[in-house]
């Protein structure tokens, strides 16, 4: 132990400007994180600028924290045979607490401290929500320290990380070219319920890779294998964690919860009878796809419940054989009566070749059921409430239909239905809040702070009689929280379907819009 | 010449790794530059939002690794001892960054334009400038920092540094918006001009004497001392000399107009620090056609002056010098009689229009570049316009159809704007594509369904020519800014 104390004085000696810098710099990001406004939309020019700091100091204080973890396993490099300290009785062991006690002391301990200062100066309490604390903490330590650990002890200085970081990117970047699915996103583009499982699943595999490849290095100093296993985990990190298959995520999903409602007996199926929607069948050159929407019909599924489409997968078929693939996802949870369609999209050039001639669909459907919990009611020109575990602010309640912000800190808050009552106020109910179906749903940006908008739409055939509802003194706002309680697989078949009758046109919206004037 | 040549070889053979990474950076980004872009932020860790960063740091690294390759500071380098001449050494290193940045940059610009509609030939002239302030903003500073250190660590924690003098400076700042002119370019370029002599003097002692104190020294002032801005006569002058007023300005008169009220009704903000206080003022002696605005004035209250940016702009009653206030100040003064002064500098400017269908694909907006409509989402429609090498003239865009101007909560016209108020000579500004895409107008739900309904509604677009610009004086007596107030923060 006194050896590795005495290592860890000299890195402390070597490395105080480094150290200095670091933490001036979370200091900075968690003093303007915690001066921030809880309207982000807000036009004063103060507010903007801290925002345009904290975006900078945002991505600076993990490549900091990377540097300096970087720069202290370099202290003693871990590639070569030439190094001074080889000679000397240095034990791995000792070598090992000592940095992994710099570690914990200045970066792990500073994290901690950042995310509470900046959950405490907007006025939530730490402890009730600490597994959400922990929960970060263990997130930011798999994809910062971990990997700046490994990157460390499988180079020799600064240069040859860089070069290994640059590799590591362009391999992401091309990997989303011919993906084309970027890390972040659902199955077409947007986020869904069961992301967290890919999200935990690269943490699990930080964890356990970078963990074995530094301890390896630390005792065995086999700088190529120990190359080739940055490589592969790299590899797998990069590629193979983007490409998890939603299908996977969701039998996870499935495995991993117990549905309180049963959904046996909920049927879903195509529904080509059904009068098809007003489409117009006309190219429009800039957009590079087009939509095809397909009818359906749900049955079996209690009326107060909604459901959500986690992933859907197409494949056309004719004469057949498959010539198309497509997926698609669309998570608001919709009531039975409401989801009647599924939509996809196609590129022009096989759309132009199948749309005149009938194809053959098949669709893969996962799908989360949801439940209302008991709704919370707020007076519409309420400038300040709160909302499960949440503060909501509506920087604007004189104007009609302004947008409610509302902050949480360490946990994200439910999934929430906006609607206004009495009926008719507004055109369409929107939906925020988490859209994860994890146990406890942390928010894993630089900062704890969550922020939910809430929009409410008027009427789009009468502004002004939405305006006047809407200035009633007894106009309240309805916030329902939703719960997943089930999810479900199905497969349904189209037969017999021309596609042409069944595309969708955004620029046709307008068309459509134009018609009863 | 033939030594550095053989360093250039050398270099070449010796980054031969971060060449190809930087090179293979470089094709990611004219890849997704060369995509249709739909104007905003990328959301998300997108791979194109990653390129975008590691471009520039692909640069940096570049450059300092060849710098550092035979590095500057210190005595015990192998090739202090070696027949090395200074000059040939910094050829070889402005052979490689010309040859494997700037020729690199010029290729990805070609690209770029040519699948994004515009004609490399008829922007020759702007993708050649552009290699200047490219130049001197982004690989000078690099160079220089490399030629003051000794590793790439070093460099880290002196471009921290810097961060850190830039987020100390944002903890402190809290004042009013300082506001901007359309001779703003000419202190920009000056600027440019001194970081161009500051890092070219730290090369050029680094290269010629090793004198590594004192360009550090140089470069420690540079950052720290504050930069000294050109006096607004000099910038007003020299906008004159190299582009001679098209209008006599010396006719026009502005003056308090007593007989007008509130512009609109006091609205509070539920965040800020500042009162936004708009003041009816009367114009004489503009010609016909011509309009007046200003985005920057001189204020002085009582004893306090402010250089901020108050707004001159024209509405159907007239003309308004929209002044702002520390909220403290005005609450001082919110029920007195106060005097003001507002010295604004004003441009005149004369406008043309440009109209298209509502519903339009790429369309070529005279003075703008090529613009669009969309529907992103339902009940939406955005407007995006993409631009080549430099901005444009400042354009407003709106959908004209009946109540346009005066639409949703706030009443006042339902319009965007795009381009800046700048009366720049130069045919480029920086910037990493040499495309840039921007939503110019949006319109959303009640505005959409009304632009939508009716028929044959158009998207009018309006450009400002700057003619010619001036400082001007108003004064006014017996000011009581209660009356005039059109926001202020909440208690």
């Amino acid at each position: 132990m006194r050896q590795a104390l005495h290592i860890f004085r000299k890195d402390l000696r070597h490395l105080w400007p480094q150290i200095a810098i670091v933490l001036a710099l979370v200091a900075a990001y968690a003093v303007l994180a915690g001066r921030t406004s809880d309207d982000p939309f807000t036009l004063d020019r103060t507010v903007l600028q801290t925002w345009e700091v904290i975006s900078l100091l945002g991505f600076l204080v993990p490549v900091a924290y990377a540097w300096l973890i970087i720069t202290l396993v370099h202290q003693e490099a871990l590639p070569g045979s030439r190094q001074f300290w080889v000679t000397r009785p240095y034990r791995a062991g000792r070598l090992i607490a000592a940095k992994v006690l710099f570690v914990v002391l200045f970066v792990t301990v500073s994290m901690v401290a950042k995310d509470w200062y900046i959950v405490a100066a907007h006025g939530f309490p730490v402890l009730p929500d600490l597994t959400g604390l922990l929960l970060r903490l263990a997130a930011w330590t798999a994809w910062v320290v971990l990997p700046a650990l490994a990157a460390g002890v499988v180079t020799r200085n600064l240069q040859e990380v860089g070069l290994l970081g640059a590799g590591l990117v362009l391999v992401y970047a091309l990997e989303n070219v011919l993906a084309g699915q970027p890390f972040w996103r659902g199955s077409c583009g947007y986020a869904d319920g069961t992301e967290w499982i890919r999200d935990f699943a690269g943490v699990v595999l930080l964890v356990i890779a970078c963990t074995a490849i530094f301890l390896w290095q630390y005792w065995r100093r086999q700088t190529v294998t120990a190359r080739v296993a940055v490589a592969c985990c790299s590899l797998l990190m990069l590629v193979g964690v983007p490409l998890l298959p939603w299908k996977t995520r969701v039998a996870v999903q499935m495995l991993m919860t117990r549905p309180r409602v049963d959904v046996s007996g909920v049927r879903i199926e195509p529904d080509l009878a059904r009068p098809r929607p007003v489409v117009t069948d006309r190219e429009d050159p800039p957009e590079p796809y087009v939509t095809i929407v397909l009818p359906v019909r749900v049955t079996g599924l209690r009326s107060d419940l909604r459901i959500a489409t986690d992933g859907a997968l197409f494949d056309l078929y004719s004469g057949g054989r498959r010539v198309a693939r497509s997926g698609g996802n669309s998570p608001s949870g919709l009531k039975a009566e409401s989801y009647t369609w599924e939509m996809f999209s196609l590129d022009r050039a096989t759309y132009r070749l199948l749309k005149a001639q009938p194809v053959r669909i098949k669709v893969s459907l996962s799908m989360t059921v949801l439940e209302d919990e008991p709704a919370v009611s707020v007076p519409a020109h309420t400038r300040a409430f709160g909302y499960a575990g949440s503060r909501c602010l509506q920087p604007h309640p004189e104007k009609p239909f302004s947008p409610i912000w509302c902050v949480t800190a360490l946990k994200e808050a439910p999934r929430t239905l906006v609607a206004v009552s009495p009926a008719g106020i507004a055109e369409s109910m929107s939906q925020d809040g988490t859209w994860s179906y994890a146990a406890y749903p942390v928010p894993l940006d630089m900062s704890p702070i969550y922020r939910m908008h809430l929009l409410i739409y008027p009427r789009q055939d009468g502004v002004e009689a939405s305006r006047v509802l809407w200035e009633r003194p007894d106009t309240r706002i309805i916030l329902t929280p939703q719960q997943p309680v089930a999810h479900f697989r199905r497969e349904l078949e189209f037969t017999g379907v021309r596609l042409a009758d069944y595309v969708r046109h955004v620029r046709a919206e307008l068309k459509v819009i134009h018609t009863p004037q | 010449m033939s030594q550095s040549l053989r360093i250039l070889g050398k270099d070449i053979r010796r980054l031969w790794a971060p060449l190809l990474i930087a090179l293979a950076v470089q094709a990611l980004f004219v890849f997704f530059e060369m995509q249709p872009h739909q104007g905003g932020a990328v959301a998300g860790l997108s791979a194109e939002g990653l390129v975008d960063i590691l471009l520039p740091v692909a640069w940096w690294y570049l450059v300092i690794a060849l710098v550092h390759g035979e590095s500057l500071v210190g005595e015990r380098q192998f090739w202090v001892t070696r027949p090395y001449r200074w000059k040939s050494l910094l050829a070889a290193r402005a052979i490689f960054v010309a040859l494997f940045v700037n020729v690199a940059v010029l290729v990805a610009d070609c690209l770029i334009l040519r699948a994004q509609g515009f004609s490399v030939a008829a922007h020759w002239q702007g993708m050649l400038w552009k290699q200047i302030p490219f130049t001197i903003a982004i690989l000078l500073p690099a160079l220089a920092l490399a030629s003051v250190t000794r590793s790439l660590s070093q460099v880290i924690v002196v471009v921290l540094l810097i961060v850190l003098r830039i987020v100390v400076d944002s903890l402190r700042s809290g004042g009013l918006p300082g506001g901007s002119t359309a001779v703003d370019w000419i202190g920009n370029d000056f600027e440019t001009l001194v970081v161009m002599v500051v890092f070219s003097s730290m090369v050029l002692i680094q290269y010629r004497a090793r004198r590594t104190w004192l360009a550090r020294g140089i470069f420690a002032a540079f950052v720290i001392v504050p930069g000294v801005s050109l006096p607004l006569r000099w910038e007003l002058g020299f906008q004159a000399f190299v582009k001679p007023a098209a209008i006599d300005t010396r006719p026009i008169r502005l003056s308090f107009d007593h007989t007008r009220g509130r512009r609109a009704p006091l609205m509070r903000t539920p965040v800020g620090n500042s009162a936004s206080v708009a003041l009816p003022i009367s114009v004489n002696g503009v010609p016909d056609a011509v309009r007046l605005v200003s985005e920057r004035a001189r204020l002085n209250i009582a004893t306090d002056t402010f250089d901020e940016a108050a707004t001159l702009e024209r509405d159907k009653r007239g003309y308004w010098e929209t002044i702002l206030l520390p909220v403290e100040v005005f609450n001082a003064a919110r029920a007195k009689l106060v005097s003001l002064r507002v010295r604004p500098v004003v441009t005149a400017v004369r406008e043309t229009e440009f109209r298209a269908p509502l519903e339009t694909g790429p369309v070529r907006v005279p003075f703008v570049g090529i613009c669009e409509s969309g529907q992103p989402f339902a009940q939406y429609l955005a407007v995006t316009c993409r631009w080549a090498l430099a901005a444009p003239l400042r354009t407003r865009v709106h959908a004209d159809y009946p109540g346009w101007d005066a639409a949703g909560a706030t009443r006042r016209p339902n319009e965007g704007i795009v381009g800046r108020l700048s009366d720049s000579v130069f045919p480029a500004d920086l910037g990493l594509s040499p495309v840039h895409t921007e939503q110019a107008f949006g319109l959303a739900r009640e505005e959409f369904s009304a632009a939508t309904a009716s028929a044959g509604t158009q998207l009018v677009f309006r450009t400002e020519h700057p003619l010619a610009h001036f400082e001007t004086e108003i004064e006014m007596g017996s000011v009581r800014l209660e009356d005039y107030v059109v926001s202020e923060p909440d208690k």
